[in-house]
């Protein structure tokens, strides 16, 4: 379910009929600050948007047919490189990502961060409630690694009431 | 000359997964394998956002471009140059190498197997490199997502990391593995540029093929 097949004729990495490519923690990171150093909350809210529809998409497609669909959308996620989700509390609206990808690196590279800084994480838990509930929920980050490592062992994401 | 289908078949192999961290270490970087689409689509929409946000002058919007092409001159000194400084590399591709232009054919072996589209050299040497690039994930995304062609080339990542692999291997000296800090990246790109490029054609404007070309400025 995880697996990625190489298409080596095409030049494609595909996971669940999707082209995936392989990026380092410079390029996300420094991307995504570009973009919102930008033009600011828009591009915050563009990432987040576009992250949630294509992993729809995708984890509409790997979980069909699938029993334990919360499992897989987990174990998808650490697959992508991006840490460990726990879907555990998604009916109570949150949800946790150890290890976090952007948060870490963005720390590392940036320093302490004012705001969360996984908006592609947002973005996927937003998919994965859609796909588990049956129900669009607007989840936002409300603690992020990035902020504080010594505050926050891990990034919360929470539906904003 | 470097057998590059030999290369690519080798890293081809490569086992790149998560660890139990649900991280993707690799050479001496992180790695994710996110949809090609999520790159390509944030970076259309900023385009897009940003020109409007200024009546789209041309001058803006090349502004927002270049911003885009030096994300990817991040990507290639980090990603390529921790590459082309792996045990890896230097089991498969190294005792390949017969002149300096072997490391760009090395590195572009390798690039087929990331997802990037089939990369193919057309021209190399010191002083330029031209790509051929077929099914390139950006201008594919392009495509694919706007149902129509541009009136512009859209493969930035493409471009800025081919400048980043030109500025390594014929610039930096990649060969003596240097240290890839601040003050390398500041080097090649800022205060001594030694490399532009840009790309001629682009799949997103309906050619059969994007080309990148780099010229040593």
């Amino acid at each position: 379910m995880t697996e990625f097949k190489l298409d080596l004729s095409n030049g494609e990495l595909l996971i669940g009929g999707k082209r995936a490519v392989l990026h380092c923690n410079h390029y996300n990171t420094f991307l995504q600050r570009t973009l919102v150093d930008a033009l600011g909350d828009k591009m915050v809210e563009v990432q987040i948007k576009i992250s949630q529809k294509i992993n729809t998409e995708m984890l509409r497609n790997l979980t069909q047919g699938i029993e334990d669909k919360k499992s897989a959308i987990e174990k998808i996620f650490s697959a992508l490189g991006l840490g460990i989700l726990d879907l555990n509390d998604l009916e109570n609206g949150r949800s946790t990502v150890s290890n976090s990808h952007y948060a870490l690196n963005c720390y590392y590279k940036f320093g302490n961060q004012k705001e969360g800084v996984c908006l592609f994480a947002t973005g996927y838990v937003r998919a994965a409630a859609e796909i588990l509930t049956g129900q669009k929920k607007d989840f936002f980050e409300t603690r992020c690694i990035s902020i504080d490592p010594d505050q926050n062992e891990m990034c919360v994401f929470e539906v904003r009431t | 000359m470097i057998d590059m289908e030999y290369v690519t078949i080798q890293f081809s192999k490569a086992e790149i997964n998560n660890d139990e961290n649900g991280l993707i270490p690799a050479f001496d970087v992180f790695l994710t394998k996110i949809q090609g689409d999520y790159y390509s689509q944030i970076s259309f929409e900023f385009e897009k956002i940003f020109a409007e946000g200024l009546q789209n002058d041309p001058e803006t919007l090349e502004a927002a471009r270049e911003l885009l092409i030096e994300a990817g001159h991040v990507c290639g000194f980090n990603t390529f140059g921790g590459i082309m400084k792996s045990d890896e590399f230097y089991s498969v591709v190294v005792p390949l190498i017969q002149e300096k232009e072997d490391w760009i054919r090395g590195m572009v072996a390798i690039i087929n197997v990331l997802g990037w589209g089939v990369y193919k050299i057309i021209e190399v040497s010191e002083e330029k490199l031209i790509l051929e690039i077929k099914n390139s994930y950006e201008g594919d995304a392009y495509v694919r997502c706007y149902k129509t062609h541009s009136d512009s080339p859209k493969c930035y990542l493409a471009v800025g990391a081919s400048i980043a692999l030109m500025s390594l291997v014929f610039h930096a000296d990649i060969s003596q593995k240097p240290e890839l800090d601040d003050l390398l990246y500041d080097n090649l790109f800022r205060k001594s540029r030694k490399y532009t490029g840009k790309e001629t054609q682009c799949i997103a404007m309906g050619h059969d093929n994007c080309r990148i070309e780099i010229s040593r400025i």
